[in-house]
């Protein structure tokens, strides 16, 4: 990717039901037609933001695993994939499972998300640390479930509504849990 | 705005920013944004604070997970492998300071234009890349370089969430232009028309519902494109024409696309 990154300005893909990049839509019926070429690019398109979570999570091994068996749904739904963005959703479903079994994480519908913005820190303007290694720190201080999420939301093409149902929650559950995480990330980063 | 209203609103600053809110509720933080300007310092501090996260945590995969390729060995890395990883290092780091190096230069010359002493640029390969730095101090200068109020303040160049980022492509054409019938401009991106509609102060794309609108201004020496997408207010800003400024932004929401 390299310097090609600039063409993604805001890191996210179109959403569902938006126009289709013509390229992916030929890779998606080649697939459909069993072909393994095909396959590997469509996999190629997210592997690195797969990664980039899994790596966030969990120690190497686990997201090599993690993402093995990701890569072994988008193989597995290739000929019933969606003509569409959702198409994604395929393989990072499958993800966020690996990672939330590997994260020993018990289900996320038995959370009380309001638990999570009364604990978050209050929002203050102010000065932040801004090198990688504070902004790690700070992520890493967030609770799992909260990791979990937060780093969906903010690395993977997937929308909330997807992100939710990965984690058998309501939509508001994964906004609650993405505002609580980007407070105790700032919090932390302005200590 | 009461303070309960004003608890509401931050609470949902990171969704706004995140592109998960959508009608009356993106529009009462938009509104709230407007006439706020702590809040639009609170999300300039989520915004930036969730670039330094993504670019954190961003990362290649390794190639023996790319294509489908037989499952390696989730187990100690080979010394073949760790020589790949050293020589990837290399690369980053050398191009990491390349950057630094030319984004050093850029801030120590003193006879810049002064909108571009508020941009980071950095050259790589034959794009120069250019990023928002101060992007309050960029507002005003925008404001007073002629940019139109409206512009700037009604969506607050980058204290709104917006993602100031732009490409010029040295020289290159980037995109098959022609004027059509009625002024249309018809913008030929990978084979793929996408009619782009104009008037004096705007450009738009009016046969896609859900398309982007895009909206330019021609600054003394900048073109300067604007557009909201996901919730989310886009600006590109080059040093070229407004034409050219628009013909690399409909080539790039091509390629976001995907």
């Amino acid at each position: 990717m390299g310097g090609v990154r600039v063409t993604r300005f805001s890191g996210r893909r179109s959403g569902p039901g938006e126009l289709l990049d013509l390229v992916e839509a030929r890779l998606i019926r080649k697939v459909r037609h069993r072909d393994p070429t095909a396959l590997a690019a469509l996999w190629e398109r997210i592997v690195d933001d797969a990664w980039s979570v899994a790596c966030a999570l969990v120690p190497e091994g686990q997201a090599v695993a993690a993402l093995l068996s990701a890569r072994d749904a988008l193989a597995a739904g290739a000929q019933h994939l969606p003509a569409d963005p959702t198409w994604v959703e395929i393989p990072f479903e499958k993800l966020f499972v690996a990672l939330h079994a590997a994260l020993e994480l018990p289900p996320l519908s038995g959370i009380d998300p309001d638990q999570w913005m009364v604990s978050s820190p209050a929002p203050k303007q102010g000065a932040m640390h801004r090198d990688p290694e504070a902004a790690r720190r700070a992520v890493q201080a967030a609770p799992p479930e909260l990791r979990l999420i937060y780093l969906f939301t903010l690395l993977t093409p997937c929308t909330h509504e997807a992100v939710a149902r990965f984690a058998g929650v309501r939509p508001s559950v994964v906004r609650q849990a993405r505002a609580a995480a980007t407070w105790r990330v700032i919090g932390e980063l302005q200590r | 705005m009461t303070s309960m209203d004003r608890a509401d609103i931050i609470r949902l600053l990171p969704c706004y920013r995140a592109g998960q809110l959508e009608g009356a509720e993106a529009d009462r933080v938009r509104r709230a944004l407007h006439d706020d300007p702590s809040l639009r310092e609170l999300l300039a501090t989520i915004q930036d604070a969730e670039r330094l996260c993504a670019a954190t945590h961003r990362r290649g995969a390794p190639a023996d997970l790319r294509g489908l390729g037989p499952a390696p060995a989730a187990g100690p890395r080979t010394l073949a492998g760790i020589w790949s990883l050293l020589a990837a290092v290399v690369v980053t780091v050398t191009l990491i300071l390349c950057i630094w190096t030319q984004a050093s230069n850029t801030e120590a010359t003193p006879e810049l234009d002064p909108l571009e002493r508020l941009l980071h640029a950095a050259w790589i390969g034959s794009q120069e890349m250019i990023e928002e730095r101060h992007p309050g101090e960029l507002q005003g200068r925008l404001l007073a370089a002629g940019a139109p109020a409206v512009l700037c303040v009604m969506e607050a160049l980058g204290s709104q969430g917006l993602a100031l980022e732009g490409a010029i492509w040295d020289g290159e054409r980037v995109a098959r232009v022609w004027v059509g019938p009625g002024g249309d401009r018809v913008v030929t991106v990978t084979g793929a028309p996408i009619v782009i509609q104009r008037t004096p102060d705007r450009v738009s794309r009016p046969d896609e519902g859900s398309g982007p609108t895009l909206q330019g201004h021609q600054l003394p020496g900048y073109g300067l494109v604007y557009w909201e997408e996901h919730g989310l207010g886009h600006a590109l800003l080059a040093r070229s024409s407004l034409d050219g400024v628009t013909e690399i932004a409909a080539r790039l929401l091509w390629e976001e696309q995907g």
